[in-house]
């Protein structure tokens, strides 16, 4: 039970929304029930709110979007909103699922936040769904095994009398086998071991994680001991925790602001213009090892691009390199992918091609494929 | 009772050989202009150095094939006060008169041709590449040593010629398109010599220093051309276009040929800098694909130059989706390109219906338009 000193979520909502006050408040809050503080980091090069406005007045049955008029944010026009969504849910049973989030438009450049305190229910069957129905307008960025690992170590350098003990994880697995029909198995893990070694097994096995459920525990004569503080981080940028929000704040929600938007950037700006000369400004994904040097990995990653969701991929050479037309039918942005060198994926930009359809090509191949490090393709 | 034949069926892997093969000869062209351009001496590209593909050469008034007139020559290079002239053809014959002919038509270029990156336009000094897949290299290569041999031979160069394979091939960790010297030479002995050893160009390189060229100045499949203009050049338009729910999901694009062959040209051609570059893509590509969509029942004339594109997401391989379309509207296509039969004296000659203006009764060896014929297999 929250006491007089505790912050609650209706003391959060209802507090000045300046992120430094947020963060103060959010750090200090009582969890009722199944409620978890929850952020998700999400990119746009449009305005947040005026999105979730036009979402507003469209309306429909199974989705409801409603801005919370609020006194606090008068003096910050624009900067930060309160929502309201109920989203009806299921087909042989009616569901609904409903809840409150904050908005924090630009908090780094294009990287916008939206925090709720809400039971996990409210991110899977309601706020999720509104946000990727909003694609590619609103985009959720994705993070490398190494990005995420990387958030992991930082929680652990900013508290270093604790350690992050990972209790589940959700992942994909590379099958080796040539006959398998799947080119990878998901699994559900259960695990208590030390983050470092879960992300070293995982690179063994050849394995990736979608999202990560941890524990932070402390050594207490001799004995590991929890400290009631449990969080998940996913690879598309999301973040659940139970307790100290201030530390994984400054230690997961910035970098992930910081690589997101580093990684926008990067694939930004890639339409062939006049200004251009209409040069394409290819992409290229490099991998340590000759990945390609057998026929059979192109042939693996040719049958990943045909199943490339909400698009086509057009195959104009197969074998013994690769280059296929990929469209997203998103928003109609066009890219070729070719296979040229052993170690390498390039990825050209056509006419018009948004950095919200590249990012979905690459992360379509690192989540199916494999991951690799981004860069610049140059002669 | 026989049963009736079977309905053929659509084989994609003939479309896709035909487009391939298509882009091999863009690759080759590439290749031979970058290997020109190369300075062996100074390990860098000569930023002196010109070249244009299909660019329009004149002939002079003793020319033996085409007298004082513009010819085409796949590619035109020049460096350090030297030119060449390259045709390429990715011909798989087997036929030696096939080779025999395509060879005299090459001795056109056998002239005081003017047109060069040159105050007059003349040079005095040019040599020829025939260009050919480097499996049909020896063939042309011994059709030539022949015909040099022999006092009768019609087929014999002035000026420095050689026959050129390429050929693609998969390195230790790239792919390369390789270019091999069969006969002759070249006036620079260097690269002469180089290419008697073959040079591997690598394929990135291509891409990377001449950007993502897709089309030479023959006519490529038409296959080829509508799946670009679907995956890459229509998406470019619809943000112009309100999409209507009355028309069930497709955006209804008003197009003309002449903004789609601009758009191509830019973005996959070549650019036109001078009145005697040719534009690759040609209209008359672009054209001739549009209609395949009226015939499809995807785009509608409006008039001799515009069009309204039904666009819609389309399912599967784009390449493939439109090549069944041209293998089941086949009939269709050919009434679209044959030539008109004579009619009585007083009756109008009925068009079929879709021909496109303009290309009624013509056939695309009678169009001055055409630049070229297209390779055959």
């Amino acid at each position: 039970m929250p006491t007089l000193f505790d912050e609650t979520k209706f003391s959060v909502f209802a507090g000045g929304k300046d992120l430094p006050s947020l963060l103060n408040r959010l750090d200090r809050i009582a969890l009722e029930g199944k409620q978890q503080v929850q952020v998700c980091v999400i990119a746009s090069k449009h305005s947040i709110l005026q999105l979730l406005r036009d979402m507003e007045s469209r309306g429909s049955e199974r989705i409801t979007v409603n801005e919370i008029a609020d006194e606090t944010t008068g003096s910050l026009p624009g900067n930060v909103a309160t929502f309201s969504l109920k989203r009806r849910y299921g087909v042989k049973e009616r569901k609904s699922v409903s809840g409150d989030f904050i908005v924090l438009p630009d908090v780094r450049g294009n990287m916008n936040l939206i925090i709720f305190i809400e039971p996990l229910v409210f991110w899977h069957e309601g706020l999720s769904p509104l946000l990727d129905s909003a694609y590619p307008k609103l985009v959720r960025p994705f993070f490398t095994q190494m990005e995420m690992h990387q958030f992991v170590r930082n929680t652990q350098t900013a508290l270093p009398t604790h350690r992050v003990q990972v209790l589940r994880t959700s992942s994909r697995e590379r099958l080796k086998a040539g006959d398998a029909r799947k080119k990878y198995a998901s699994q559900l893990k259960w695990t208590d071991s030390d983050a470092d070694t879960v992300f070293r097994e995982a690179a063994a096995n050849n394995e990736w994680f979608r999202s990560i459920f941890f524990e932070l525990v402390f050594l207490k004569e001799g004995r590991l001991s929890s400290d009631d503080t449990f969080g998940t981080i996913s690879k598309y940028g999301y973040l659940s925790c139970t307790r100290r929000f201030n530390l994984f704040y400054h230690s997961v929600v910035e970098p992930m602001m910081d690589y997101g938007e580093a990684r926008l950037t990067f694939l930004q700006g890639r339409t062939r213009t006049q200004t251009t000369n209409f040069i394409p400004k290819p992409v290229k994904i490099e991998y340590p090892s000759d990945v390609f040097s057998s026929v059979q990995q192109i042939g693996k990653l040719l049958e990943i691009l045909k199943r490339f969701k909400h698009g086509s991929c057009s195959v104009l050479h197969g074998n013994p390199y690769l280059h296929v037309s990929m469209l997203d039918n998103y928003d109609y942005s066009a890219a070729d992918v070719w296979v040229l060198n052993k170690n390498e994926v390039l990825i050209v930009p056509q006419i018009r091609t948004s950095e919200a359809s590249l990012k979905r090509i690459i992360s379509h191949i690192f989540e199916n494929f494999r991951e690799g490090k981004l860069g610049e393709s140059r002669a | 009772m026989a049963s009736p034949a079977p309905k053929p069926k659509y084989d994609h892997t003939r479309t896709r050989e035909d487009c391939d093969n298509y882009y091999n000869t863009v690759l080759a062209a590439l290749a031979l202009i970058n290997v020109v351009r190369w300075d062996d001496a100074d390990r860098k590209l000569d930023p002196d150095s010109k070249f244009g593909v299909g660019r329009r050469m004149t002939t002079s008034d003793k020319n033996p094939i085409s007298a004082s007139t513009n010819i085409t020559p796949d590619i035109v290079l020049q460096r350090k006060g030297t030119g060449l002239i390259g045709e390429i053809t990715n011909s798989l014959t087997e036929k030696n008169e096939h080779w025999i002919e395509k060879l005299k038509q090459v001795r056109k270029y056998d002239d005081a041709l003017r047109g060069w990156w040159t105050k007059d336009e003349n040079l005095d000094l040019h040599d020829i590449a025939f260009i050919v897949q480097q499996s049909r290299a020896v063939r042309v290569a011994d059709l030539l040593t022949k015909e040099k041999r022999s006092k009768k031979g019609e087929i014999k160069f002035k000026r420095p010629a050689a026959v050129i394979g390429f050929n693609r091939h998969s390195g230790a960790t790239k792919e390369y398109v390789d270019l091999m010297k069969f006969f002759g030479d070249l006036s620079d002995a260097d690269l002469s010599e180089r290419l008697r050893h073959g040079i591997p160009v690598p394929q990135n390189i291509l891409l990377e220093v001449y950007g993502d060229r897709k089309f030479v100045d023959f006519e490529p499949p038409t296959a080829y051309v509508l799946q670009l203009m679907w995956d890459t050049v229509f998406p470019s338009y619809l943000s112009e276009f309100p999409m209507d729910a009355a028309n069930r999901g497709r955006t209804l694009l008003t197009v003309t040929v002449d903004r789609i062959s601009d758009d191509m040209q830019k973005n996959f051609g070549f650019k036109v800098e001078d009145a005697r570059d040719a534009e690759v893509p040609a209209r008359t590509w672009i054209k001739k694909a549009l209609e395949h969509l009226v015939i499809f029942g995807m785009a509608g004339r409006t008039d001799e130059k515009t069009y309204q594109i039904q666009y819609r997401s389309l399912r599967g391989d784009h390449l493939e989706y439109f090549g069944g379309l041209i293998f089941k509207n086949k009939s269709k296509l050919d009434l679209l390109a044959a030539p008109l039969q004579p009619m009585l004296p007083g009756i109008g000659a009925p068009l079929p219906p879709h021909t496109p203006p303009g290309l009624a009764g013509t056939s695309s060896a009678q169009r001055s338009d055409v630049p070229k014929e297209p390779p055959t297999a």
